[in-house]
């Protein structure tokens, strides 16, 4: 047996049990407490060495218990982050903005609904629509569990991502949405290298839809509307980067940035799910 | 950088389970298992304003992994070393039973005997590599060359196993 397999067999003897669940809700109300303590001890630190310094300074030149506000003293300062203070929740509102139907699949009724920033151009993307996009589709969204929302982030440095979201909106109002999806992200690295969009798209696309979506891409400036409600939703979820999930659960929009595993993420809508 | 809208909660929840997981491969005790896991999400909480681009190629959870596989290792080194340490001076505790003598020699501790004497660098990555994270990952979480990664974990598991083989002989597969 080779050293690889021996040392695999080896280590897998130490995974923990089945039925062993760590406690994460525990963990995380202790992290939040721990949290609160240095806070208010940094508050308190601050607070006296604030008093301090004013008192020297009041006692020198501004005796005047008004000039304390003008020194700073007692003001509150600029919050650093805090667990709790940072946004569990990117909104609480449902996402309001306008959706073409192509861009969602799944059930109505799912109750979970993951809404996907990317960028076709973007290798992580690719990699996450490749690999673990159809996993989730097969375990989540056909069984009714998840909704898919896509949502296009075309970023500046892609020269040719603006394009590649016209051509598959063009093919959504054509009913093909999904097929060129796949394909663009399948064949990313061909029409990124020379832009040649069109040769990737008409691959998948009969030969009479794909003159439609050509004469879309050419002419239709409502394209670019979904486009420019998907860019209102980037800037309301506060997204920085690509891909991006936002999950939206029980009114709350979660949003997770960077290439996910299927493992994470499979684990993650378990834990919502079972809530 | 981990801006004002980084979702700690969301980041924390969909982590937690598998950091502990690969925690408590290493340290016995589930509940002490926990203990260093939140220890590593604080560290990363406290340290997360240095994360640069932090997601880029999973740099992040990669820092994450790491931080609490390393603490991982440390706390069994010492408890090999106390152990030991109490086995030399008699420590005034009675003999062990058969029956605890029989749990000293279990898989699981041997394992973990081996992997505390094991050059720190290439436990990591036997740990890391064995909890599903990609060359890449692994790479990015010890700061390494990632071309040079496949060759680094090659040699960890040689001497492993020749660590392994060395005290304790060839495992027997018919149990």
């Amino acid at each position: 047996m080779n050293d690889e397999r021996w040392v695999e067999e080896r280590l897998r003897v130490l995974d923990a049990r089945d039925d062993w669940k760590p406690n994460a809700d525990a963990a995380l109300a202790g992290l939040q407490q721990r949290d609160r303590r240095r806070r208010g001890w940094q508050r308190g630190w601050m607070w006296s060495m604030a008093m301090a310094s004013a008192c020297v300074v009041a006692a020198i030149i501004l005796p005047a218990p008004a000039k304390c506000a003008m020194l700073g003293v007692g003001c509150p300062r600029p919050s650093a982050p805090s667990i709790l203070l940072a946004p569990a929740v990117v909104a609480k509102a449902p996402a309001p903005a306008h959706l073409a139907n192509y861009k969602e699949s799944g059930s109505p009724n799912a109750p979970v609904v993951c809404e996907i920033y990317s960028d076709y151009e973007c290798p992580s993307c690719a990699a996450f629509y490749n690999s673990v996009f159809p996993q989730l589709v097969r375990e989540y969204v056909a069984t009714g569990k998840v909704r898919v929302v896509h949502r296009d982030f075309p970023l500046p440095q892609h020269p040719y991502a603006k394009l590649a979201a016209r051509y598959a909106n063009a093919a959504g109002e054509m009913g093909h949405y999904e097929e060129v999806v796949r394909r663009l992200f399948a064949s990313q690295p061909e029409w990124a290298a020379n832009g040649n969009v069109d040769a990737a798209v008409a691959l998948v696309l009969p030969p009479e839809t794909m003159a439609k979506v050509r004469a879309l891409v050419d002419s239709d400036a409502g394209l670019d509307a979904t486009v420019a409600a998907d860019l209102a939703m980037v800037a309301r979820d506060q997204i920085n980067q690509t891909p991006t999930i936002v999950f939206v659960y029980k009114g709350e929009r979660r949003k997770v940035p960077g290439a996910t595993s299927w493992e994470l993420l499979r684990s993650y809508l378990n834990q919502l799910l079972a809530q | 950088m981990l801006d004002d809208a980084f979702d700690f909660e969301t980041f924390f929840r969909m982590h937690y389970e598998r950091v502990a997981r690969a925690v408590v491969r290493v340290v016995r005790d589930p509940a002490r298992a926990e203990e260093i896991t939140v220890e590593a999400f604080w560290k990363f909480w406290r340290n997360s304003k240095s994360f640069a681009g932090a997601f880029e190629g999973g740099g992040a959870v990669g820092w994450l992994y790491r931080t609490a596989v390393r603490m991982a290792l440390d706390d069994l080194r010492r408890e090999s070393r106390r152990i030991r340490h109490e086995s030399q001076v008699g420590g005034g505790q009675a003999a062990p039973t058969p029956e605890e003598a029989h749990q000293a020699t279990e898989e699981r501790d041997r394992i973990r005997l081996v992997l505390a004497s094991l050059d720190a660098r290439q436990a990591e990555l036997l740990l890391l590599r064995s909890n599903e994270l990609s060359y890449a990952e692994v790479a990015a979480a010890l700061e390494l060359n990632p071309s040079s990664v496949g060759t680094l974990i090659s040699r960890a598991q040689q001497a492993f196993r020749k660590e392994y083989v060395g005290r304790y002989g060839e495992p027997n597969y018919e149990r």
